[in-house]
């Protein structure tokens, strides 16, 4: 019998980055669990000191391309928040119906393509296509819808251009988005029955005593504003982020990972701390499918993350519906604004959970200070620390198995190990 | 078999020498035949949206590490190779990211949905440079217009091939 156990996976597939899992036993029981993210770290708030703010929105989108539209838009809400710049509400609710476009595309695909597998046993979306052909088109042809309302809005699907500090640079004409309707209405009921189906699906029992934290709003589901609410029981303004969260360095990462300060604790943002959150202010059809699903929130079981994607995948529909069919264009498209020195920050909500931006800029419009706090860091350690709970049950099972299983319980948070800092390497060390 | 449905998608990006499989496209355009459909995509998922109706596709894309065998030295820039779909020595390659399929991806993915036509051709031209903002390296840009060529030369003889016309001649 060996000393040393390793167990190696070379590319973890269906998340977005590289990264590795290390898994170190002590006489049979689990000593040390860590996510190694090596991907080189990319330096984006230091590329964006000494530039003109209104850069800050084209260069944050360059993080990702999946999740473009939520560096976009918490970059403009927090640098007009240093400039005192209030938009109009026909701006607001542009930027809504641009958001809802980005969580069509990205829920649309993580459900259908990347985590509907793991229930099924598939090794893939491309593998599990030959058997379930409907659900994997339909799945393409929503994520097509939101890649199609970021083309009418935002200039193109990946990394949009038309997002400007202030609003827009070119309010849509009406005909345009006009167009989208007939697809929107059909993706609206596609979008219901894939929740149907998701939520059919066979889950693991696994629950935790989570934090789950998401901008929390009165009086609609969150997404670009709000304050910060917490299934612990607090709500706090978006200013005070920083004295209640902060992001640590850990040797065996190149990206931060995300604790509380007082006692340095993991917590979860994603779909699922949003509808746990916020469940009451979904709209109506997705309201009514939770009750029909009998969805309980809270839920603290992080499989059934790809429910609550469902859930918000109908709200995103319906949102945008609403929208494009009262859509009239709009002057100005953006409000103009004097440079002045000031700090903003601002929380918004990406497909994969809440991201915090806050800049310092100065009298003439240069950045001077920037921090991005990407969904997957402040979920990093959550994930080691579920699967501290998780693996201990599973280590029987052969090297192969425990790796397949953690990458499972990994794609729950839909990680996207890019924006933090790509494919996971699993390497189970025995003592 | 008819070929009166063929659709030519040129895939590349603005970006150095990834631009060919756009060129190419240009280059089919100089030279209509009324057989071709053709299209520019990014993304090769772009592609799904795209096979309804057609029932020969042809693609052509920018590819790295052409070699004459497998031991042998690489490519130079601008040489072409053509495939025809399915075919195992095509490289799958690392996949990109969770939200991104590569040409093999998207092709395998396309077959597994029965959305593929019949006859799928594939040419990929060994590139130098796809860097952002770098020129088109010239040994590259010079295989557009043959590559157009070959490619048209290739569906006619398809064409005189379905029709039975090139039977009929011999």
């Amino acid at each position: 019998m060996p000393d040393t156990r390793t167990i190696r996976v070379e590319a973890l597939s269906r998340v977005e980055g590289e990264g590795a899992l290390h898994i170190r036993l002590k006489s049979g029981a689990l000593d040390e669990v860590q996510l190694n993210i090596y991907e080189p770290p990319r330096f984006f708030e230091a590329f964006l000191r000494g530039r003109p703010l209104e850069e800050v929105p084209d260069i944050t989108a360059r993080i990702c391309g999946i999740c473009p539209v939520a560096y976009q838009m918490t970059s403009v809400h927090a640098l007009e928040s240093a400039l005192g710049v209030q938009i109009t509400p026909e701006i607001r609710r542009m930027r809504r119906l641009l958001y809802c476009g980005e969580w069509i595309e990205s829920h649309a695909l993580h459900m259908h393509f990347l985590h509907a597998p793991d229930f099924l046993g598939y090794d893939s979306g491309i593998d599990m296509a030959a058997q379930h052909p409907q659900e994997v088109k339909r799945g393409l042809r929503l994520k097509k819808h939101g890649n199609q309302l970021l083309e009418v809005l935002g200039g193109r699907a990946i990394h949009p251009v038309n997002v400007s500090v202030g609003g827009f640079y070119r309010a849509p004409r009406r005909d345009e988005l006009a167009a989208l309707i007939p697809d929107f209405e059909w993706g609206l009921e596609a979008a219901i029955a894939a929740t149907r189906w998701v939520a059919s699906l066979p889950f693991p029992d696994f629950k935790r005593p989570y934090e789950m934290v998401s901008v929390v709003h009165p009086d609609e589901y969150p997404l670009n504003e709000g304050d910060i609410g917490s299934t612990a029981g607090y709500t706090i303004p978006v200013g005070e982020y920083e004295q209640r969260f902060e992001e640590v360095h850990v040797a065996h990462s190149t990206s931060l990972q995300s604790q509380r300060i007082d006692n340095a604790a993991p917590f979860f943002v994603g779909p699922l701390a949003r509808v746990n959150l916020c469940r009451d202010r979904l709209a109506p059809a997705a309201r009514r499918l939770a009750d029909e699903l009998k969805f309980e929130t809270p839920c603290w079981n992080p499989y059934l993350g790809i429910v609550a994607r469902g859930l918000e995948l109908v709200h995103a529909y319906e949102e945008a519906l609403e929208i494009l069919r009262d859509y009239r264009p709009f002057q100005p498209p953006r409000i103009s604004y004097q440079y002045r020195a000031g700090s903003g920050c601002a929380a918004t909500e990406a497909p994969r959970g809440l991201i915090y931006h806050r800049y310092r800029i100065t009298d003439t419009g240069t950045i001077e200070f920037a921090k991005i706090v990407p969904p997957t860091s402040q979920n990093q350690k959550q994930i080691e620390d579920d699967l501290r709970a998780y693996l201990p049950a599973i280590l029987h099972e052969s090297d192969q198995r425990v790796a397949e299983l953690a990458e499972r319980l990994v794609r729950n948070y839909d990680p996207c190990i890019s924006c933090s800092t790509h494919f996971l390497k699993v390497i189970r060390e025995e003592r | 078999m008819s070929v009166n449905g063929a659709l030519f998608v040129g895939i590349g990006s603005p970006h150095g020498d990834d631009r060919i499989g756009w060129l190419v496209a240009d280059a089919l355009e100089q030279k209509p035949s009324g057989l071709l459909r053709i299209r520019r995509a990014g993304n090769p998922l772009d592609l799904l949206n795209w096979l309804d109706d057609h029932d020969c596709l042809i693609l052509c894309d920018a590819c790295q590490g052409l070699s004459t065998g497998p031991n042998s030295d690489r490519c130079p820039p601008g040489t072409w190779q053509r495939w025809t779909w399915p075919c195992a020595d095509l490289p799958v390659g690392r996949i990109r990211n969770s939200h991104d399929l590569g040409l093999v991806s998207t092709l395998t993915l396309a077959m597994q949905l029965n959305l593929l036509p019949t006859t799928v051709w594939l040419w990929g031209i060994e590139i130098a440079d796809p860097g952002p903002e770098r020129p088109l390296t010239p040994g590259v840009a010079s295989a557009a217009a043959p590559v157009a060529a070959e490619i048209a030369q290739a569906l006619s003889d398809h064409q005189l091939n379905s029709s039975g016309l090139r039977s009929a001649h011999a």
